[in-house]
């Protein structure tokens, strides 16, 4: 008949029952009485009053027990009901309805214990609130978190395409920092600097390995050009050999040519002591003469014959000793010439061993000059030789002449006195000669000094020469040593060259993007900069 | 008679103080569904039918009338009880009709067994308003409660109450009957219009005063029944 599956039903059913177990108690009791009452009272009364007596019985039964019925209908009615609605009530609660009203105009028990459920409802509804708030918090994070994993295994996904495209050669492509996770972003971050860096780096290593290709190949020319040039300095260098030799070898002659005008000189020298020695000689053979003609004067009658004789191979020989004199005279202006040219010849020496190959042909002139006098005073002196000689020889005649014309100076006492004052003048004469020819000896003496300094001269001249030319040979080695150099330097160059070709296009591999291209100065600078560092 | 005048006059005067009461309350609260106007007629046409009988056992008007004025007096009420009881429960206007029939013949029947010249009129009578009032109670304990069970817990304890206490009194009215004159005599006529007064007075005014409690204590809580049962009835 009721709803049995609700606690409220069975509270009602409950109330019910022992409101209907009550009632028929309270009936059954009430009925008890009345039957005794009327039982004790029904003999003493009869008729009309028995009946009135017993209807009042059953009367006031029935009225009481409706009464007692009604009143506990009511009270059981009024709580049960009130129960009923709050277990409804709490139903919908416990569903989930927390905006159902409790409010109820009454303040007995049943109203506090609406108050108690109601608080209860807002406690409970406030707690759900909070659960539910924290569960959308819950679900809310969750989602971030998801998002964000998502988002960070997108990120992540990006950052490697990146750097593969990187690792490819891709040197552009730059990793988004911009992300939610804070590890990714700084990976990204220092990823892009190394990758900066790097394409800085390559872009400058490029433009360095441009530089490179395009230096080596000025320097290659450049080698080569240096190559060529020391080729032209190792030509001019063994010309100035050349040169040097020719003048040393012309030097040498120069200096030979001295030596033997030395020689000639020394030679003329001694020819001068041997005449100075003749004349010394002829001098004591005046004076013996003198002393002859002293004796004479006892055979002047026995010399006399042969003094006129005497006289005239004197007067030949005194114009002999003339002819002598004159080519002494000579001798002595050449030597005197000799002498200047040597002078010339040193100063010559002395300016070529300064200023090189215009001053030898100077200097060769001079030398010609100096060798041609030499030889002129060579023939002078043997003309001078043979004349002495003719002059010896006269001289011997005349001393035979003289011995055979003693008897006849004897007899020319007269003319011998004549002849001594003659032999005394020719003494006089011939130590004059003496003491010119002493002054050529002299003069000889200097002159062949003079001309050996000249040689020692020339031989340094030479020497200097042939230092040149090994100067200018070892000059023409370390042009060639240099050449070679330059040739293997070329070839360093070539390989460089070579291998810089070879790393800019391995470099090409590297895509550095239009913007980098773009910024090659700037980024050749860094990398200058880089490098520096 | 004076005692049963006394008594007509009292429960008169009770039922019109319940009706101004009950009217009160209605204009009071803001009660607009027109099934609240049951409550006060009902009250009004007993307290109009217990001051006639008042007046026509006191010998003032209408001698002679109390028993027709009694029987014309649950006519009209007795059926206007259990529409309200089957309104509350939201029941289909089919019961309603049937079950306010089944009381109508009940109260009929009655009316012929106790004004019955012979015995075989009078049982009879008494069988056919027996068996009618056992249909309304039966509709009221089946039909009628089987559509209030998808109403909330408070409609259905209220209908329960009114259902309960309708059937309670109502089960003491053929009791009483058989003890009365008009049955086995075991109590005198005023004994019997005594027990009957107080009788409909418990009846109608606990009824009324049950509605009334119903709403004024869970008023609120009734506002939605209300609007079912409105929304369902209309």
């Amino acid at each position: 008949m009721t709803d049995t599956q609700t606690p409220g039903s069975v509270l009602t059913r409950s109330l019910n029952t022992k409101s209907f177990l009550g009632i028929a108690g309270f009936a059954l009791l009430l009925g008890v009485t009345v039957w005794t009452r009327w039982l004790s009272i029904r003999g003493s009364v009869s008729g009309e009053a028995e009946t009135a007596v017993l209807s009042a019985l059953v009367t006031t039964l029935f009225v009481a027990v409706v009464g007692a019925s009604l009143l506990v209908i009511t009270l059981v009615r009024d709580t049960a009901g009130a129960l009923g609605f709050l277990n409804e009530k709490a139903a919908q609660i416990e569903a989930g309805e927390f905006d159902v009203n409790l409010d109820a105009p009454r303040y007995d028990e049943v109203g506090r214990l609406f108050a108690a459920v109601r608080s209860m409802r807002d406690a409970i509804a406030m707690r759900i609130d909070e659960l539910e708030t924290a569960q959308r918090e819950a679900e809310v994070a969750q989602r971030e978190a998801e998002r964000q994993a998502e988002s960070l295994a997108a990120s992540a996904e990006r950052m490697s395409e990146t750097f593969d495209a990187a690792a490819a050669g891709d040197l552009s492509v730059r990793a988004d920092e911009d992300v939610d996770a804070e590890a990714l972003a700084t990976i990204a971050a220092s990823f892009n600097d190394m990758i900066g860096d790097v394409e800085t780096t390559v872009e400058g290593v490029r433009s360095f390995a441009a530089e490179v290709d395009e230096a080596s190949t000025e320097i290659d020319d450049t080698a080569r050009q240096l190559a060529a040039q020391g080729d032209d300095v190792v030509e001019v260098i063994d010309g100035i050999a050349d040169n040097a030799d020719d003048q040393y070898d012309t030097v040498r002659d120069a200096s030979g040519e001295l030596s033997n005008l030395s020689a000639s000189i020394e030679e003329i020298a001694s020819s001068s002591d041997e005449v100075a020695t003749k004349s010394a000689d002829a001098a004591e053979i005046g004076n013996a003469g003198n002393d002859a003609a002293t004796e004479a004067v006892t055979e002047m009658e026995a010399i006399r014959e042969r003094t006129e004789a005497s006289i005239e191979k004197v007067e030949q020989l005194e114009s002999e000793m003339d002819r002598i004199g004159e080519i002494v005279t000579l001798i002595d202006d050449i030597a005197e010439q000799t002498n200047i040219l040597a002078l010339n010849a040193n100063i010559e020496a002395a300016r070529a061993g300064g200023a090189g190959g215009d001053a030898s042909e100077g200097f060769e002139v001079v030398a010609n000059e100096v060798k041609s006098l030499a030889e002129e005073t060579a023939e002078k002196t043997d003309e001078i030789e043979s004349r002495i000689e003719t002059l010896q020889s006269t001289a011997s005649d005349t001393v035979s002449e003289m011995r055979e014309t003693g008897e006849r100076v004897e007899r020319g006492v007269e003319t011998i006195d004549d002849s001594a004052e003659l032999l005394l003048e020719m003494v006089d004469t011939v130590e004059d000669a003496n003491d010119g020819v002493q002054s050529i000896s002299k003069a000889t003496d200097e002159q062949a000094t003079a001309t050996e300094e000249a040689v020692a001269m020339m031989d340094e001249v030479a020497e200097l020469s042939e230092a040149s030319t090994a100067e200018a040979t070892d000059a023409a080695e370390l042009v060639e040593e240099q050449n070679s150099d330059l040739d293997a330097v070329s070839d360093r160059i070539d390989d460089l060259s070579r291998r810089t070709r070879r790393l800019r296009e391995q470099l090409e591999s590297f895509d550095g993007g239009g913007g980098a291209v773009a910024g090659l100065d700037a980024t050749g600078s860094a990398a200058s900069a880089a490098d520096d560092d | 008679m004076l005692v049963e005048t006394a008594v007509f006059a009292a429960v008169a005067a009770l039922m019109g103080v319940s009706t101004v009461a009950f009217v009160a309350f209605s204009l009071l609260g803001d009660h607009e569904n027109r099934y609240f106007l049951l409550p006060p007629a009902i009250m009004s046409i007993a307290g109009l039918s217990y001051a006639g009988m008042a007046a026509s056992s006191g010998g003032f008007a209408l001698e002679g009338l109390v028993l027709e004025l009694r029987y014309l007096d649950w006519l009209l009420t007795t059926p206007l009880i259990v529409m309200h009881i089957a309104v509350v429960a939201a029941a289909s206007r089919k019961t309603i009709a049937a079950a306010m029939g089944a009381d109508a013949l009940m109260i009929a029947a009655g009316y012929a067994a106790t004004t019955a010249a012979t015995p075989g009129v009078k049982w009879g009578g008494f069988a056919v308003s027996t068996v009618a009032f056992l249909a309304v109670v039966y509709l009221l304990l089946t039909t009628v409660t089987d559509g209030v069970r998808d109403e909330t817990a408070a409609v259905q304890g209220t209908f329960r109450t009114l259902r309960d206490l309708t059937i309670a009194l109502w089960l003491v009215y053929p009791v009483i009957w058989l003890l009365s004159p008009s049955g086995f005599g075991v109590i005198t006529a005023p004994d019997y219009h005594f027990i009957i007064a107080v009788l409909d007075t418990t009846a109608k005014v606990g009824f009324t005063s049950i509605v009334t409690f119903s709403i004024t204590r869970v008023g609120d809580l009734f506002a939605e029944a209300e609007t079912t049962a409105t929304a369902t009835t209309a």
